[in-house]
């Protein structure tokens, strides 16, 4: 604007060479703004006069806000926080309602479109609950890994006889189990005799509709448990050649 | 003037020469088998490492070899197509003529157990054995499983039997092999040999017309059942699979008859089910076997 008005005041006819232009007189002008204020003015405009805009800022605080809470839920913090904090948020939206409805009528902006406003929310809980749930029903379709979570109530090696309780806990309810358990020699320079020995798995958990089963040990064990269950409990009794000990382990184990 | 293109060709032929060459090399010096095997070690003259003491399973008198595991060693040559020829082995050496390659196949009243099948392959078992104790034929100091306690008892050290567990009252003498045990038993400086049932029968066979008969104890035993294998350098998967078949057809034909012969004293001792207590069932040869077929 500065230069615009200098050009003006030196306008000369045309035909005479022009003079080197004037250097302005005077303090020096504020330093242009920053990029970030620049940033922050353009928002604050938008802000101020598009309902779209506004709109669409509130629904991604909403979506990060809860998708956090549901990844934080997910991996094992606790529901009631999670759900408080949903619940503010949602009370914290549903709060800007009147202000939003106020705008305009005290001639502070364009006055905004609060149907708008009040799909944010839906919105949002759509946003995130519907892959939430898609992925909660993919992960509930997916067998739960319990090798690692298997324990056996064991002091040393077993022997001919022996019976041992194996229990896992499963986050997820399923009602099929297949188990397999290892069984080798616990000292190796004495003659084998692991081959030989068989085991005999008892589901313990109340209704389910099995009978026990023997196998040779090493091979797969699959079990209905007549419902869908988190606690696992089996008894495994033993049998092995006299004076053969072994070791007993829970090679792999799953819930489907 | 060479065309640069041509000259990359032939540097890129020669390259492919030399990556071919390189490769092929390993693949020429290879011997023979499938998947990586080992040269066949089943053919022209094969070493059997054999304990020459071991009466009734392979006993080295009159510049011969006989007995059992010399039975099945002749089977094996005739069936598989090798002449064997047989060197002895003591018994802690076995897993190292083995891995050396002093002897190709080690046929030696030698028990399978999980330690040694990590350093060598074994076929079998040809034959099972409960453990049990030799004693003098006057001797009736040990007639049930609580008279070991406080007996002075001998054994091969390295054996499947000095890793026993026997009652903590009794005390084990180890000795280098199971005939200076039965020396030291005639005597009378142990009370018994403790050591497969079957190995002890060869035994009392053998000392039958000596001046110190022995016998074995009817009905007591410790320690685990033993299965004789036929020990083979790992990496012999073809040959360990020959062996596998022809061993399997050996205890349908021949083992009961060359048991009869070789081991004469434990068929006595069982008239009735010699055979169902040592005689493996051929099925058994896929889950003690470190190869299947």
């Amino acid at each position: 604007m500065l230069t615009r008005v200098t050009a003006d005041l030196d306008e000369e006819p045309p035909g005479r060479p022009s003079p080197p232009p004037a250097r302005p007189v005077g303090p020096d002008p504020p330093p242009a703004p920053g990029v970030l204020a620049r940033t922050a003015a353009r928002l604050r405009a938008l802000l101020k006069d598009n309902t779209w805009v506004l709109a669409l800022m509130i629904l991604a605080n909403l979506v990060v806000i809860l998708g956090a809470g549901v990844l934080w839920y997910a991996l094992g913090g606790d529901v009631t926080v999670v759900g408080v904090t949903a619940g503010a948020l949602l009370a914290f939206a549903g709060a800007m309602l009147p202000l939003i409805r106020g705008r305009g009528q005290q001639g502070d902006g364009e006055p905004l479109w609060p149907p708008l406003i009040l799909a944010v929310i839906p919105s949002a809980v759509l946003l995130v609950g519907l892959p939430a749930l898609g992925v909660y029903w993919h992960l509930g379709s997916q067998s739960v890994d319990l090798t690692n979570d298997f324990s056996l109530k064991l002091n040393g090696p077993v022997e001919d006889r022996d019976v041992v309780t194996a229990s896992a806990h499963a986050d997820r309810a399923k009602s099929r189990l297949t188990v397999t358990f290892t069984v080798t020699e616990f000292d190796p320079a004495s003659p084998v005799c692991a081959p030989t020995s068989t085991l005999t798995v008892t589901p313990q958990s109340r209704g389910a509709r099995t009978t026990p089963q023997t196998r040779p040990s090493n091979e797969t064990f699959t079990f209905d448990l007549g419902a869908d269950r988190k606690d696992i409990r089996l008894t495994v009794a033993v049998r092995a050649e006299r004076n053969c000990r072994l070791n007993l382990s829970v090679a792999s184990a799953r819930l489907d | 003037m060479t065309h640069p293109c041509r000259r990359l060709t032939r540097r890129s032929a020669l390259a492919v020469a030399a990556a071919t060459a390189l490769l092929a090399a390993p693949v020429a010096c290879a011997p023979d088998g499938g998947d990586g095997d080992d040269a066949s070690v089943l053919t022209g003259t094969t070493h059997i490492g054999t304990s020459f003491d071991h009466p009734g399973f392979s006993l080295h008198a009159g510049r011969t070899v006989r007995g059992l595991d010399v039975d099945l060693a002749s089977y094996l040559g005739e069936a598989i197509g090798f002449t064997p020829r047989f060197q002895d082995v003591t018994i802690d050496a076995r897993e190292q003529e083995l891995r050396e390659g002093a002897a190709d196949l080690v046929i030696s009243v030698y028990s399978i157990t999980p330690e040694r099948q990590k350093v060598v392959d074994f076929v079998g078992p040809y034959l099972m054995t409960q453990q049990g104790f030799l004693v003098r034929e006057d001797y009736d100091g040990i007639k049930s499983e609580k008279d070991v306690r406080g007996k002075l008892l001998c054994t091969a050290e390295k054996s499947t039997s000095s890793a026993a567990d026997l009652p903590p009252e009794a005390t084990f003498l180890e000795e280098r092999d199971f005939s200076t045990c039965v020396r030291k038993l005639q005597r009378g400086s142990v009370d018994a040999v403790f050591s497969d049932e079957a190995m002890l029968f060869g035994y009392v066979q053998q000392q039958r017309r000596s001046k110190v008969p022995l016998r074995v104890v009817p009905n007591v035993s410790f320690g685990l059942t033993n299965r004789y294998g036929i020990g083979l350098k790992k990496g012999h998967t073809d040959d360990c699979r020959k062996l596998l078949r022809a061993l399997r057809t050996y205890l349908v034909e021949e083992w009961a008859g060359d048991v009869k012969v070789q081991l004469p004293a434990l068929v006595d001792a069982y008239p009735a089910d010699w055979e169902n207590r040592f005689k493996p069932d051929p099925h058994d040869l896929n889950t003690y076997s470190s190869c299947r077929k």
